[in-house]
């Protein structure tokens, strides 16, 4: 290498002295270009933030949507149209499941204090 | 992705990741490379409020042209040097150069100074020499003596041969040793 030579000799302690003396840039200059860099940084490719949904809309996703609401709605109104107005066959399917008492309940016919008469009047 | 991972990352994959909007490759690449490009400037310019201008320029460039960066094709540093130093050269040419008169003389009371006193007032010497030459000159030496780079790589930021490259450096020495061989006594130098 040329290293040897009288100009390297020469100059090779300036030049010592010059990597050990490494200039740093201030703490005012690197803020400066970091908010350089922010500024002119672009946007995210292909990332637009969705919408932010309401507490209606969350609850919505929770039920699974539009198309679950509306079997919802219809098996509620079901459920009041047969509360209301039941047709025979309910009365006499849900007779047969439970036993002759749902009958009286459905009758009319219930006695509160059957079985404790005998109470009432020794009391 | 956190700071730290990002350090083993190359400045060409945080160039793309700055482009593609990560703020935090935006702050790794700033605390990268500012320290390189400041340095490069201040040792062509010797003076802190020109390199700082330098070096917040040529990372302008830098954040404007990374959207259009072509990962592998150049390396960012070798970009970066090349822009440093024709922004440099543009800012010598605006300015008077300096008087080779105007190198400090070292002061009566200098010798029983601290050694760091001494080495600053070496630096300086070496500045000034430095701001005496010609900019392809100056430019060679500084990215071979001072920054280390090999002859390939600076060959590929001055966009020359590295034969040219040689000789621009061997004139560069043979130049500063004439404007400072009077001054090795002075700054402290023994001839042995």
């Amino acid at each position: 290498m040329t290293e040897k030579d009288p100009d390297s000799t020469t100059l090779q302690p300036f030049f010592e002295a010059a990597r050990a003396d490494t200039p740093m840039p201030s703490g005012d200059l690197m803020a400066r270009i970091e908010a350089d860099a922010l500024a002119m940084m672009p946007e995210p490719a292909g990332l637009v933030s969705a919408p932010q949904r309401g507490i209606f809309g969350q609850l919505l996703d929770l039920v699974g949507g539009w198309p679950a609401v509306s079997g919802l709605a219809a098996a509620t109104a079901a459920g009041v149209w047969i509360g209301v107005s039941p047709p025979v066959s309910v009365s006499d399917s849900v007779a047969s499941l439970l036993g002759q008492d749902i009958g009286l309940v459905t009758s009319g016919a219930l006695e509160p204090l059957s079985g404790f008469d005998s109470l009432l009047v020794e009391g | 992705m956190p700071l730290d991972a990002m350090n083993d990352l190359s400045d060409d994959a945080l160039l793309v990741l700055y482009a593609n909007g990560d703020a935090a490759a935006a702050r790794a690449l700033t605390l990268r490379l500012t320290p390189r490009v400041f340095g490069h400037a201040y040792r062509l310019l010797g003076n802190q409020a020109d390199a700082e201008d330098v070096t917040q320029e040529a990372l302008m460039r830098l954040w404007k042209i990374a959207p259009d960066w072509r990962q592998g094709e150049a390396k960012v540093s070798t970009w970066l040097y090349r822009v440093t130093a024709n922004l440099c050269t543009d800012r010598l040419r605006r300015k008077p150069s300096a008087a080779l008169d105007s190198i400090p003389e070292p002061e009566d009371d200098a010798r029983g100074a601290t050694e760091t006193m001494q080495d600053k007032e070496r630096v300086d010497a070496l500045h000034t020499a430095l701001g005496a030459l010609p900019d392809r000159q100056r430019q060679a030496i500084v990215l071979r003596h001072l920054e280390g780079l090999g002859n390939p790589e600076i060959a590929h930021i001055m966009d020359i041969g590295p034969r040219a490259v040689e000789s621009l450096i061997a004139r560069g020495k043979r130049a500063l040793t004439g404007l400072l061989a009077g001054r090795r006594k002075d700054l402290g130098y023994t001839d042995d």
